[in-house]
C-alpha cells in the first residue's frame, strides 16, 4: 500500500475527467430530483364488513378477506409487510419487524406472504422467530389490490384506517421508525 | 431489484472522495482508504448480525444487506486496524501522519453517504415545520442525514486545510474527527424516531466522545512535547 504522495501529473484534468465528473453530477441530480418528488401516502383504504384476524399463521386470504381483516383492526395502527422467502431484503428486515412488534404492543404488525410456497414461509417465520400474525396471498389478489410492484412493500395505516406511510422496497431502521412515527408520534 | 438510491449514493460519495483526494493531493491514500472501508463494512455487518440474527451469517446475501443494520463503531475500529496493519513497515509516527491525512477523506465519504440519504430513504428525521416530506410518508421532517453530511464535509475541509499536521498533531486530528462523528451520531440518536430504547446507543456514543476527547488531548500534549 502506497502512503507517500507522488508528483501530480499534468494529465490530471483531461476532457475525460471532466466528462466523468459531469456524468456523476447528472446522476446525482436526477437521483435527488427523484427522491424529492413528493409523497403519495393517500393510497388504499379498506372497506366492507370487519372480520377478525385468523387464529393460525399463513391462512390464505383473498382481497375481500384481507380488506375485512383491515377493517376489523380499526382502532389500532396497522403495519402490513408484503414478503416472500426468496426476497433478500425481506430476510434482512425481518429482525426489524420483530423489534417493532415487540416495542409497541398497540401496533398490529401483519405479514402478507405472497408469490411463494407456504412451507418455505413457515420455515422463514421459525428461522426469524416471528410471532406476529401472517396471512398468505396465494393467488396474488391482495398484492394487486394494494398495488404491490416490488418485494418487500410495507404500508402503515393509522387507527382510523387511513394510509399514512408506504415503502416500496427494503427499509432501514430509521425509515421504519419514521413510518411508525406517522401513527404514534416520535 | 437494483437499489438505485444506493447506487446513486455510492457514485456521489465515490466521486466526492476522489475529487477531494485530487484537490488535497492525497490520491495516493485512496487504495488504503477503500480497503479499510470495505473491511470495516464487512465487520460492521457481521457484528450486527451476530447480535440480531446469527443464522444470517451463513447467507452471503444477508451479509451484504448493509442497509438493514451495521455495528458502526466495531466497523470503524476494524477499518482503522486493517489500515494500520496494511500500511507497511513505516515507523508509527509516519503512519499516524498518513492516518491523519486520510481522516478528511474518510469524513467526506461518511458525510456524502449520510447526505445522500435523500435518494435512499428520504432522510427520515424529527418532525419539523421545515424540511422534506420523504416519499411515502405524510409528515414534513428535518433531513437530519443531509445536515449531518454537510457538517462532516465542512469538518473534513477544515481538517484538510487548517488543522492538518504539522499545525495540529496527527493524533489530535484523529481524535477530533472521531469525536465529531460521535457527537453527530449522538444528536441523531437523540432526535430521530427509533424502534426501541435509545439508552444503549446513547451510552456508546457518549463513551466514544469521551475516548476521542482523551485521544485528542493526549495527541496535543505529545505534539507540544515533541515541538519543545
Amino acid at each position: 500500500m502506497r502512503l507517500l504522495p507522488t508528483r501530480r501529473r499534468s494529465r490530471d484534468r483531461t476532457p475525460r475527467t471532466r466528462r466523468t465528473a459531469a456524468i456523476a453530477a447528472v446522476i446525482g441530480a436526477v437521483g435527488l430530483a427523484a427522491a424529492c418528488g413528493g409523497a403519495d401516502p393517500a393510497g388504499f383504504t379498506a372497506r366492507g364488513e370487519p372480520a377478525p384476524l385468523p387464529d393460525a399463521q399463513l391462512v390464505e386470504v383473498d382481497a375481500e378477506g384481507f380488506e375485512a381483516i383491515l377493517v376489523g383492526l380499526r382502532g389500532r395502527p396497522v403495519l402490513v409487510n408484503v414478503w416472500a422467502t426468496w426476497c433478500v431484503p425481506c430476510r434482512a428486515e425481518a429482525p426489524l419487524l420483530r423489534r417493532a412488534a415487540e416495542a409497541d404492543p398497540d401496533l398490529v404488525v401483519l405479514g402478507l406472504h405472497a408469490d411463494d410456497d407456504v412451507e418455505g414461509a413457515r420455515e422463514f417465520l421459525a428461522d426469524f422467530d416471528l410471532t406476529h400474525p401472517n396471512v398468505s396471498d396465494d393467488d396474488g389478489d391482495v398484492t394487486r389490490l394494494l398495488g404491490v410492484t416490488s418485494f418487500p412493500t410495507t404500508i402503515v395505516w393509522d387507527a382510523e384506517g387511513r394510509q399514512r406511510a408506504r415503502t416500496n422496497g427494503g427499509f432501514t431502521e430509521q425509515r421504519l421508525a419514521a413510518m411508525l412515527a406517522e401513527v404514534r408520534g416520535p | 431489484m437494483i437499489d438505485v438510491g444506493l447506487a446513486v449514493s455510492l457514485v456521489v460519495a465515490g466521486g466526492a472522495v476522489w475529487g477531494c483526494a485530487r484537490w488535497w493531493r492525497r490520491s495516493h491514500l485512496l487504495d488504503a482508504l477503500v480497503s479499510a472501508v470495505l473491511v470495516g463494512a464487512v465487520v460492521a455487518r457481521v457484528v450486527h448480525l451476530a447480535f440480531e440474527h446469527p443464522a444470517g451469517l451463513l447467507s452471503p446475501l444477508e451479509l451484504i444487506s448493509l442497509r438493514s443494520g451495521a455495528a458502526w463503531w466495531p466497523g470503524v475500529v476494524a477499518g482503522v486496524g486493517w489500515w494500520w496493519l496494511r500500511s507497511g513497515s513505516a515507523p508509527a509516527p509516519a503512519r499516524l501522519v498518513a492516518l491523519a491525512a486520510t481522516v478528511p477523506l474518510a469524513l467526506v465519504a461518511h458525510g456524502t453517504l449520510a447526505a445522500t440519504c435523500v435518494v435512499r430513504d428520504g432522510c427520515p428525521g424529527p418532525s419539523s415545520a421545515f424540511g422534506l416530506v420523504p416519499p411515502g410518508l405524510s409528515s414534513r421532517v428535518f433531513p437530519l442525514g443531509l445536515a449531518a453530511g454537510i457538517v462532516l464535509v465542512v469538518l473534513a475541509v477544515v481538517l484538510a486545510h487548517w488543522a492538518a499536521p504539522p499545525l495540529v498533531p496527527p493524533l489530535t486530528v484523529v481524535g477530533l474527527a472521531v469525536g465529531a462523528v460521535a457527537v453527530v451520531r449522538l444528536v441523531a440518536t437523540l432526535v430521530t424516531p427509533t424502534l426501541g430504547s435509545r439508552g444503549p446507543a446513547v451510552g456508546v456514543e457518549l463513551v466514544v466522545v469521551g475516548v476521542s476527547i482523551g485521544v485528542a488531548v493526549v495527541g496535543s500534549r505529545r505534539g507540544v512535547a515533541s515541538a519543545a
